[in-house]
């Protein structure tokens, strides 16, 4: 038995959209298998069928050449499958051990916890891929590389032989990354099928042995990662040819200062895209609360999108004008609506920044996260603010609009504003700032410029590792 | 002198608490499993009035604590069906579960003893605290061990925290949800059987008077923790048994109007809120 | 009008025949109770204005329990804001020298305000220290309940009588006596209150869309956070939706003081407060759709306190039997209406 997983035809819709269509390709045996794609290609839909969470409409999966139909998560289990999920399903407030129980097989219902071999097989899995973690820590307590951690280790309790990664090191620093990428040969090496969802093509480069291309719930080819180049498969991800845009980035000299935050002794400045890189959840909320403290005080407007859109932008179930007419007081007047004022702005906003279905009356919820960002994008540029404060501004969106956000960027730069981009994308934050911070639990470090740092200094600043540490910090936020 | 009141006032407070301890433990389950618990007076009243019927017409106490678990569990069933497979508003259905406890039971009443809404007098019960004080261990203990050391009880907590995590090992949380409910409920009802046939010797109407929000305010207190819970429950009947004395004083009852003093555990609830910030958070999935 | 909007109404109907129904378990014809529920509001022209005196309090309930859920806030608080409101009212009728216009616009205000602060408690418990506004409502509604029996009995306590009820306000606060609705309805409790209880529910219907404040607290019912970031006053949207539910509670106090018994008797409203939940759920947050629902509610209410007299084994009671049923059924109608919301150019959420 050679081939691990099969997919024969495999068809899944979801109302209108075609989630799966024909997929087909096998996944061979102590392989690590990539798969890769933009957002909507269909690789999670296609990992959630193989892990049980769905039921394919047509087509068939065989794994180890034996007839597969999970109808549930446990089947999937059962047939020895695990899946990390890159949305973890931890619970903030019980603990790591509370979690490893629940998930430990052949516990009866209403008998006492007999942990002793549940402890056991943990410290096997610590020993062997050098591991430290709390047992009794609460999830909220643990750092997000320690949260991957418990969920790796929540698959691994099921012996798993297939294990399937989404996204893993979307929210790791570069050494973390390295380590993960190391975890992964040692699990090749005992034998283990991975199949690994990324869209880092030079990680996916490093470890993979074969990968997918997945472009609109079709599968477009399936070959060995040696044989193909890293444009090769971004253009086969994206079906045209890249055209990468001309670097419009003009040396700026003379800069002028907007606002100057005392308390981290950083100046934000026109003209200029001030990048923060980081690990998720090291200080980039307070770090723009700050920001927004400060431009609040010093009265100057200000452009704020949030990294969780749903979350802090967004009212699903009110309109786009009526968002248009919360964020912008100048379209009320002695507290009573313009109603036609308001609709001529937001229907204008729909047409400049390619907001798709173009009805200004559907509620936010409606549209898809691409156009849901773009139009949260344009309704906070609609005053033409002097500070811009984007936060991850590109996540869950797809590479035409990516385009469109990085582009508007750089032109609210060149007109003369002061640009925030904080940003887990290492990428993304190296490619467009003029100058950047480094934040790492809640202190702030740098300024660093554009290739001042190699990548590996990055993640040491990123850790709190680098030698000279100390001495590039600028202030702590609390 | 001092000895005997601060006795009388250690019994007063065993003797108060119990309907609450039983309702807070009733509604933490609900809680934990991440279903809001308003309906606890519904269950209280259900059961008190159900023990005291069945006492009465059986001349059997335990044929009374039964027919209270059989009451809130029925009545359970219906809160369940509409919040878990009918995805109504818990609050909303908790109201309506009141609602319909203080309608339907002077209708029973008035059908089976044609009282404008007590029961008869329970005369020739045995009425020591015997069983009481039995249901009181069965249940505290139950509920620790059942919370804290099971399976059962750890998937309910994650029910309440996490529903996804629970879905993928396998286990429906409505599943869950419905026999935390149901399990709360009954242990309410016991907690409104004791109420009718311990406390009291019949059932009169509404006699519950808000213990059933009590209950909730205690464990919204105790951070949704169990055994904070049952020790603020017993502080809340102390200060009901503080109450009752004051009432019977004489001399207090001339400083102070009966009905201040009556409004005491309500105004202690109050106060409690007013002083001590929730730490714990609630579960994350409570709706 | 969506099949969306109407899933209540059905709820309601499907409560109404299942409270029939359940009729049968006590040995009485449901087509009876049904008819009796559902047509003893015209039995004469003093029951229709007694309907109406109900539709009122009703209307002024559901406002006060429609208002703060747009904020997202469940209050069930107005049973204990009416009830004092009640009682300062009768008192004020009673002691105030200011035998005129004055006095009266007097009554009204304090009442107003009695209503509006003790509302506000809620908001600042909820503010101030997180803490659920149910649990606080229900605290503030036993201990008004005390409060206000206390007032009663021991200080303004109606010399002319046993029941426990406050003096008479004065004959010159008791305009609303020859007020032409209640001259034309044979005197039952209807009066002008009602006029104003539909004209407000008109008049916010009418605004509503037009302010902007009423959008900022519907974001901040649909999503507190996103609320937050754009930067508006939490305190404020609470208070003010506290204030303004306490305002209309207060209104239910004023109708029956001022414009029925011109006193308070304690243990006046028929669960007031609780029944506006169900008004107010019927309505869907729909101002026009209150006074239907108000009139409906209404006429049941008025059906089920005629069923002591016209059967043997139903009491009042059943009113609260009824209620329930019909919260239930229009609670679970919305299972049964709602469609999933389509995704336009939905891509696929993995």
């Amino acid at each position: 038995m050679t081939i691990a997983v099969e997919f024969k035809n495999l068809n899944k819709t979801y109302g209108a959209v075609k989630a799966c269509q024909d997929i087909s390709f096998k996944i061979k045996r102590g392989d690590i298998h990539a798969l890769v794609g933009e957002n909507g290609a269909g690789k999670s839909t296609l990992m959630n069928l193989l892990g049980g969470l769905e039921q394919a409409d047509r087509g068939e999966i065989l794994v180890h050449e034996k007839a597969y139909h999970p109808t549930s998560a446990k089947e999937a289990f059962a047939c020895r499958i695990g899946f990390i999920h890159q949305h973890f399903l931890l619970a903030d407030n019980l603990t790591v051990l509370q979690h490893l129980i629940l998930n430990w097989p052949g516990q009866k219902l209403f008998s006492l916890f007999s942990n002793s071999k549940l402890l056991k097989k943990v410290e096997t899995f610590v020993k062997k891929f050098n591991w430290t973690i709390d047992l009794h820590a609460k999830i909220n307590q643990l750092s997000v590389g320690e949260q991957q951690c418990v969920e790796i280790i929540k698959a691994l309790l099921a012996n798993p032989d297939i294990i399937i990664f989404d996204e893993p090191t979307a929210v790791l620093a570069p050494q973390e990354i390295t380590h993960f990428l190391n975890f992964l040969k040692q699990l090749k090496s005992e034998g283990k099928t991975i199949i690994l969802i990324s869209h880092k093509l030079t990680e996916i480069q490093e470890v993979a042995d074969q990968l997918t291309i997945l472009r609109h719930g079709r599968c477009i080819l399936t070959s060995e990662t040696s044989k193909l180049s890293l444009l090769e498969i971004a253009e086969n991800m994206i079906g045209q040819k890249l055209v990468y845009a001309k670097d419009e980035f003009q040396a700026i000299e003379k800069k002028q200062n907007l606002i100057f935050i005392k308390k981290i002794s950083l100046p934000l400045r026109r003209n200029e895209i001030l990048g923060v890189a980081g690990i998720e959840g090291h200080g980039q909320g307070l770090l723009i609360q700050l920001i927004l403290t400060e431009a609040k005080a010093n009265s100057v407007s200000f452009a704020d999108i949030p990294e969780d859109r749903l979350k802090f932008a967004l009212f699903e179930g009110m309109s786009l004008r009526d968002h248009m007419i919360l964020r912008h007081p100048q379209l009320s007047q002695y507290g009573f609506i313009r109603k036609k004022h308001a609709t001529a702005v937001t229907q204008k906003i729909v047409e400049d920044w390619d907001v798709r279905p173009r009805n200004i009356d559907l509620l936010a919820g409606q549209f898809s996260g691409g156009n849901q960002q773009k139009f949260v994008i344009g309704r906070e540029l609609f005053h033409h603010p002097e500070l811009v404060l984007a936060a991850h501004p590109t996540r869950g969106v797809d590479l035409g609009a990516q385009q469109m956000i990085h582009a508007a960027l750089i032109k609210q730069r060149a007109d003369g504003k002061a640009v925030v981009l904080v940003s887990s994308d290492l990428d993304e934050v190296l490619k467009l700032s003029d100058q950047y911070v480094i934040l790492y639990k809640l202190k702030l470090f740098g300024p660093f410029k554009k290739q001042q740092l190699s990548e590996t200094e990055i993640g040491q600043f990123m850790t709190g590792s680098h030698p000279h540490q100390k001495k590039y910090q600028l202030g702590a936020l609390t | 002198m001092m000895e005997s009141v601060f006795i009388l006032l250690l019994l007063s407070t065993f003797r108060l608490s119990l309907p609450l301890i039983l309702a807070s433990i009733g509604g933490y389950f609900s809680e934990k499993s991440g279903v809001a618990q308003i309906g606890l007076e519904a269950f209280l009243l259900v059961g008190a009035f159900s023990a005291a019927t069945a006492t009465y017409l059986s001349h059997s106490l335990l044929v009374g604590y039964m027919a209270a678990v059989l009451a809130s569990l029925f009545f359970a069933q219906i809160f369940c069906l509409l919040v878990l497979k009918l995805k109504a508003n818990s609050i909303v259905v908790g109201t309506g579960l009141n609602l319909l406890a203080i309608g339907l039971i002077p209708l029973m009443s008035k059908s089976i003893f044609d009282s404008t809404g007590s029961t008869p007098a329970l005369i020739d019960i045995n009425t020591t605290a015997l069983l009481p004080i039995i249901v009181l261990a069965v249940v505290v203990l139950g509920s620790l061990y059942v919370s804290e050391k099971t399976l059962w009880g750890l998937q309910i907590k994650f029910a309440g925290e996490k529903q996804e995590a629970l879905l993928a090992v396998g286990v429906s949380p409505a599943i869950r949800q419905w026999q935390a409910i149901s399990f709360g409920a009954l242990i309410t009802g016991l907690g409104g059987a004791i109420l009718s046939t311990y406390l009291a010797s019949a059932y009169s109407p509404l006699m519950s008077a808000g213990r059933g929000y009590i209950a909730l305010a205690a464990i919204i207190f105790a951070g949704w923790d169990l055994r904070k819970t049952i020790l603020i429950s017993l502080f809340f009947g102390f200060c009901e048994a503080i109450q009752i004395q004051a009432q019977s004083n004489s001399l207090i009852a001339a400083q102070i109007p009966a009905e201040f003093i009556q409004m005491t555990p309500y105004l202690m609830t109050l106060l409690a809120l007013l002083f001590f910030r929730t730490k714990q958070q609630a579960p994350k999935e409570l709706k | 009008m969506s099949l969306q909007r109407l899933a209540p109404w059905f709820g309601f109907l499907f409560g109404l025949a299942l409270s029939c129904l359940l009729a049968l378990f006590f040995n009485e014809s449901p087509l009876h109770v049904l008819k009796i529920v559902t047509t003893s509001f015209l039995n004469s022209k003093f029951d229709f204005g007694l309907t109406l005196f109900y539709t009122t309090c009703f209307i002024f309930s559901g406002l006060a329990f429609s208002i703060p859920l747009r904020a997202g806030l469940f209050h069930i608080g107005a049973e204990g804001q009416l009830t004092i409101s009640a009682v300062v009212a009768a008192v004020l009728g009673s002691i105030l020298p200011t035998h005129n216009w004055f006095g009266i616009l007097i009554i009204f205000v304090i009442t107003a305000l009695t209503g509006m602060l003790s509302a506000l408690i809620i908001a600042l418990f909820k503010y101030y220290r997180k803490a659920h506004e149910v649990v606080v409502a229900i605290m503030l509604n036993f201990i008004f309940a005390a409060i206000s029996t206390w007032l009663t009995i021991n200080h303004f306590q109606n010399p002319n009588s046993q029941n426990p009820e406050t003096a008479m306000i004065a004959d010159q606060f008791q305009i609303f006596k020859s007020d032409p609705l209640k001259i034309y309805f044979d005197q039952s409790p209807i009066s002008l209150f009602f006029i104003v209880a539909v004209a407000i529910c008109i008049f916010l219907y009418w605004l509503e869309p037009k302010i902007l404040y009423f959008q900022v607290i519907k974001s901040y019912g649909a999503n507190r956070q996103a609320n937050q970031r754009f930067g508006f006053s939490e305190i404020k949207i609470l208070a003010t939706v506290m204030l303004l539910a306490g305002f209309f509670s207060a209104f239910i106090g004023l109708t029956e003081v001022m414009g029925n018994t011109y006193q308070y008797k304690l243990g006046f409203s028929p669960a007031y407060g609780f029944l506006g939940i169900a008004v107010a759920l019927l309505a869907r947050q729909h101002f026009l759709g209150l006074i239907a629902s108000s009139f409906l509610v209404a006429i049941l209410h008025k059906g089920a306190s005629d069923l002591d007299l016209e059967t043997q084994f139903l009491t009042r009671d059943f009113s609260q039997v009824l209620q329930a049923l019909i919260i239930f059924s229009v609670a679970a109608s919305y299972f049964f209406f709602s469609r999933k919301k389509i995704k336009v150019e939905s891509e696929v959420t993995k």
